[in-house]
Parts: structure tokens; sequence; C-alpha cells
């Protein structure tokens, strides 16, 4: 196991910056998420602890020894690929067993053989894919792909886990119970892990840390609760949950109008005046689509929402309610199943103060929420 | 799709229903019956000029080759009858028909190990170490060779062969080697037009390989890099058995084209050098010698049961490659 420590990662084809700046330490036994949409640099991030690209800037470190320049196999890494990457023409044992015969020390190969056999064994009843070891990958299921990209990455005892999205070849419900072996896997083996993904469920739920990252740079580094709950700014808002945070921007405020009013249709508590925002900047006010609930029109401790609805989801478990603002902008809203809303309806729709966030817009960053305006009197 | 009416009367598409059609089974209905008889006459209809050109200009030839190889026949000549095996007997009694057989399986045993080496070797070299902005020219470099008429290569390299004023022996004198006598000398004359097929040909399986590589998945190599393996066991446990396929088409073209040479041998034995094929027949291959039996010497009917033994010399080596690759090869 290692200490994985990235400092000013930056990697570049040409003229282009595809990973900007990366700082992260990730803890021996940790296991990391890196999250965000296609093209922000997370595989890239991932290939480049890996060994597989050259890092164009910065430096990378495990256990404090610098391995900018050191070829992959000398990193002890395991990585199980998106495709999974199992050699086609070798069995499910010669797969496993490929590594191990790589690094066969000279001499005394009957003992070595003998080993590797044992360490095949082990590694494919510690999977459950014993009853297959003579199988060749186009005649596995796609759970049992999975699983032997796994257990080549593992057999080599490696110090450092890499995972590419390794669930988004399968199918939803083994995509489920595959994230709840591997959130067991690590369990059992403490393994330094980076996860690479773009669905937040996986990261949410397997991560000890979540990095959401946007563009190359890093956008936030906290605990799963803590993106969801405290997103960093207006992009992890909008990225995290889903569907994402309603966001709706609001003109320079004046004093005793601390949002403006460039978003009618949106009423914040009444008390929310005085808040550290209200010095004339560009506010952006957000609330996620659970949230949302119905409320009267003269609710005047929740933050209300004014919209026709236009489209109405039916989840079974619940509605998921479309509706524009008379500003022309949208809402999404979670409701429960049997409300009795339908198309064309005008609603009110409202949220605590403590789950209304409010981001500055020329910044993007989250300044707190309408609750705790007074502590982020002290902190802004 | 099915069309439905919609409760205002206006007929609308819906999905078709998944199940047997009502007019499905031994029951079918005239229409349907009349529809398909017209599919399949437009079917044929499409495929018969082609089958027709197969046919008159490959399938009656061939039979009729073999036709003749039973008979006595000239192509003038209105006094055909019928020998029975009498053509073979004579073709197996010629020394120059076993001449010319091992000539032609030594042309194809150093000709194909030589065609997969160096266009693997090429293809290799072109993949990793050209650039990707430079490596069109490159490839139209190696391929160009290939698209050039065999008879106006062949002139130039019967220059290159020249003894006295070639360039393959103003090369061998600059390293201090003995020069050679090239397509004057009985040892020598094989191996020059083996060069020269070699060069005309390898662009072809160069770009080949250079399919097969890019068909084999970056991330295998890198999960072998990952897993400690050195260059040298990538390429023989990861790669070559990705590439058999390849490989094993290339074998069987290098095969084919190898027991067919004939442009480049006539080219560059012909003409101040002796009849094609010398000197003393040391580049006679079966395809010349049929040639000549029948165009120079006239006698079709042999010619004819030399062809036929060809074919078979060719469908066994086709077979015995077929049987090989259903045991190396390796089909993804």
């Amino acid at each position: 196991m290692a200490r994985i420590e990235m400092q000013g990662l930056v990697k570049t084809y040409g003229s282009e910056t595809v990973v900007d700046g990366i700082d992260l330490t990730i803890d021996d036994g940790e296991l990391v998420v890196l999250l965000g949409p296609s093209g922000c640099g997370k595989t890239t991030t991932l290939r480049m602890v890996a060994g597989l690209e050259q890092i164009t800037g910065g430096e990378l470190r495990f256990d404090g020894e610098v391995v900018n320049h050191e070829p992959p196999d000398r990193r002890a890494v395991g990585m199980v690929f998106q495709n999974y990457a199992l050699y086609p023409h070798m069995t499910v044992a010669g797969n496993l067993s490929f590594g191990l015969q790589s690094r066969r020390p000279r001499g005394s190969r009957r003992k070595a053989r003998a080993d590797e056999r044992r360490r095949v064994q082990e590694i494919a009843e510690l999977l459950e894919i014993d009853h297959v070891l003579d199988h060749r990958p186009k005649e596995l299921s796609g759970g049992q792909r999975q699983r032997v990209a796994l257990g080549r990455a593992l057999i080599r005892e490696p110090r450092v886990f890499l995972l590419d999205e390794p669930l988004s070849n399968l199918d939803a419900s083994l995509r489920d119970r595959m994230r709840m072996e591997l959130a067991r896997l690590h369990e059992r083996l403490p393994v330094t892990t980076v996860y690479v993904t773009h669905d937040q469920s996986e990261a949410l739920t397997l991560a000890d840390r979540v990095v959401v990252m946007h563009e190359g740079r890093i956008r936030q580094v906290a605990a799963p609760g803590d993106v969801y709950d405290r997103p960093a700014d207006v992009f992890v808002a909008g990225f995290i949950g889903s569907p994402g945070m309603n966001l709706w921007p609001r003109a320079a405020a004046g004093d005793g109008d601390p949002f403006g009013d460039a978003a009618p249709g949106v009423e914040l508590p009444r008390d929310a005046g005085g808040a550290p925002w209200s010095d004339g900047r560009a506010v952006t006010v957000g609330v996620r689509p659970e949230h949302l609930r119905l409320a009267g029109r003269h609710q005047d401790d929740l933050a209300r929402v004014s919209c026709r609805v236009d489209v109405v989801e039916n989840l079974g478990s619940h509605l998921l309610v479309h509706g524009s603002l008379p500003c022309g902008g949208g809402v999404v809203a979670h409701l429960q199943a049997g409300a009795g809303v339908v198309r064309d309806q005008d609603l009110v729709l409202g949220a605590l103060p403590e789950h209304v966030h409010v981001f500055d817009t020329g910044t993007g960053e989250r300044l707190g929420t309408v609750a705790d305006r007074e502590r982020i009197a002290v902190t802004v | 799709m099915t069309a439905i009416t919609a409760p205002g009367g206006t007929a609308v598409d819906a999905p078709a229903v998944p199940g047997p059609s009502p007019q499905a089974g031994p029951g079918r209905s005239p229409g349907h019956r009349l529809r398909r008889l017209k599919d399949r006459a437009v079917a044929y209809g499409l495929l018969f000029p082609a089958v027709t050109v197969f046919v008159v200009f490959f399938y009656v030839p061939a039979a009729y080759l073999v036709y003749i190889s039973f008979f006595h026949w000239g192509v003038l000549s209105s006094a055909t009858r019928f020998v029975g095996l009498q053509n073979f007997r004579r073709l197996f009694a010629q020394p120059l028909f076993w001449h010319s057989l091992a000539t032609t399986g030594y042309y194809t045993l150093v000709m194909i190990p030589a065609t997969v080496l160096l266009a693997l070797g090429i293809a290799l070299v072109l993949r990793e170490a050209v650039t990707a902005r430079r490596g069109g020219v490159w490839r139209s470099a190696v391929f160009l060779p290939h698209v050039t008429p065999v008879v106006a290569t062949s002139i130039i390299w019967v220059w290159i062969f020249n003894p006295q004023f070639g360039l393959a022996n103003f090369v061998l004198r600059t390293l201090h080697l003995p020069a050679l006598g090239w397509l004057g000398s009985t040892r020598w004359a094989l191996p020059a037009v083996m060069i020269d097929s070699l060069w005309h040909s390898l662009g072809l399986y160069v770009i080949v390989f250079l399919a097969g590589l890019a068909n084999v998945p970056r991330e295998l190599v890198e999960v072998a890099q990952l897993d400690g393996a050195r260059r040298k066991r990538i390429f023989r446990r990861v790669i070559w058995p990705l590439l058999s396929p390849t490989t094993f088409f290339v074998v069987i073209l290098a095969t084919v084209n190898s027991w067919q040479a004939f442009s480049q041998i006539y080219a560059m034995t012909g003409g101040p050098h002796g009849g094609a094929g010398g000197p003393a027949f040391s580049t006679t291959t079966d395809s010349l010698l049929v040639y000549q039996t029948a165009f120079v010497y006239d006698h079709f009917s042999l010619a004819a049961a030399m062809a036929m033994v060809l074919f078979l010399i060719i469908l066994l080596l086709t077979l015995v490659q077929k049987w090989i690759s259903n045991r190396l090869v390796f089909y993804r």
C-alpha cells in the first residue's frame, strides 16, 4: 500500500491542457473516487498515476518517493480498464498468471510455477471465478470478466489499485451488485485505490473521499455527504444529484434586498435581509429538487418558487416535476407520488432556508445557505 | 409499423406486435407467394451479369482445361482425340517438370518467411517510430512499389543486377564483398528475382500488417506493461497471437503469389540472358513452364495436364494451411 501525493500535476497534448495543476494527497488504504463529466481529465490523471501517460508538469510521489519517470511495471500498480482488457487468446488462469510469469524470478522454475498456481487459485476463490479458470474471456459473462480483470490487477498485490470506470460496461442490476462487491473487496483488501467514474451513485456509495473534476481541475475534494450537502461551487452543485441542483442567478442586490429581483418567481424567506451578500455582489440561489415541496403562497418561512408545470414524470416512488418560472428559467422538483400535480398547473414550491444555497455568481463559489448566513458573515 | 385508427378516426402508425403473422405458415396467400417470386426474380436478375461473366471466363475455361488434359489437342488442329492419362505420364517423365516444381517450391519456401518477417518488421517500425503526421508519407512510400507495373520495375532491377555497371555489385564492392553474376548466374538468378518480387510485393503486406496491428487494442499492451512484461514478451505473448489471423492471410497470399510468379521472371530473365527461365532453367518456375509449353512449344494438352497438377498442389497446400490455421490462428 502507498500514500499518493500529486503536486501541481499537469498534462498537456500540444497546446491543449488536459490536466491543469492537480494537488491531491491520497492516504494509505484510502478509496478516492475521481468524479466528473467526460473530458474533465480524470482518466488522464489515473493514467499518469499508472505511468501510462508522461507527466508534463508537477510531481507524483508514492510514499514520498518521486515516481514521475518510473515505468508502469516499477510502480507496482494494478489497473482495471473500462473494457477489462482481458487477453482474449488466454484462459482465465492465463490472464491471472500473466503478471506473475512476467516477474518470475530466475532459477527454481518448478517452485515458481507451483506458487503461481496456488496464487491463481487463491485469487480465483476470493473472486468466485475458480470454476471458470480454463475458460476464455469470450465464454464469460460481463460480471465474470469484470472479476477476472479485478483478479489480474490484485494478484500481484499492488501498492496502488486503479480502476477506470470498471462498472460502465455492465447492465444496471449487475452494476449495483458489483458496486457492493467492490466495496466489500476494499474492506477485505484495503489497498490504496483510485477509482474513476462519471457515475455519481458509484462515487457517493464507494468513496472515502470524492474528488470532483471539471476542465482539468479539481473543483472539490470532500466526503461523499459533504459533496452533496455543501457543494463547493455552482459546477459541483449542478453536477452532483440527479437531476442536479436548481440554480437561479439573481442580479446585484441593493441594501435591504439581498437577492435582487432578476429572477421573479423565486422569493426568499423574509428574514434573509442583512446577509453578507447584500454588499452588492450578484449571487446565484440553488435548491436541490428533492428539497422542494408543495407550499402555500404565504409561507414566509420558506423560500418559495412560483412556477407553471410543463412535464410530470411519474417514476413510481415519486414524481419528477419540471416547471417554468415567470422569468423564463426552469425548476425541477421531486414530489411525493400522488401529489396530484398536472401539466399547466400553477404551483408554489417551497424549501427550508437550510436547503437554500447561495453562490457568488462571479466566482461560482458557494457562500452558504440562507439559514447559516450569520456564520457566513464571519467567514466571508 | 401497422396502421390503426385513432378515436378521432385518423389513421396513425403503431408499432407492429411481434408474433405470428396471420399469413404465416403453410396457408400463405397467393399475393404473398407472388411477392416472394417477384423478389427472387429481382435478386437473380441482379446476380445474372456477374455470375455470367464468372462462369464464361472462369468455370468454362477451367472445365475445358480439365477436358483437354485428357485429349490430344491443338489450337489449330482438328485431330482432337482422347488419350486418357497419356499427357500426365509424359509430364511426370519430364525432368524439367520436376525441376520447375523444385524451383517453385524453393522460391515459395524463401518468399513466405522473408515476406512475413520483413513486412511485419517494417510495419512494427512504421507504427512505433513514425509520428502520426509523417505516417501517411511513409506508408505511401512503402506501398508505392506495389502499384507500379511489374514489368517496368523488373527492367530497372535488371539494370541494378547488371554484373558490370549495376548498383547491386557496386554496393557489394563498396563493402569489399565479391561481385556476383546475378541474372547471368544459375545460382544467383533466382535470388535476384526474389529480391525484385519482395520489393514489389512488400508494400501490400506491410499495409495488411499495419491494419492488423491497429486492431490490437492498446489497452492489452498497456495491461501487459503494468504486468511487468518486457517488449519481447509483450510481442510474443500478446501482439503476435492477436496478429495470427493477419499473418495467416499474408501467408496464404504470399503462397498463391509465389506459385503464380511469372511476370517478373519473364521480364528479368528473358532478352539478353537467353529464353525466359534461364540461365539453364534455374528460374523456370511451374507457371513459366506452363506458359512456355502451351504458347512457345504449342503443347496445349501437356500444359493443361501441368496446370491440373499445379491446381491439385495449390489445393493441397491450402488445405494444409487451413488445418494448421485451425490449430494456431486465434480469431477474436
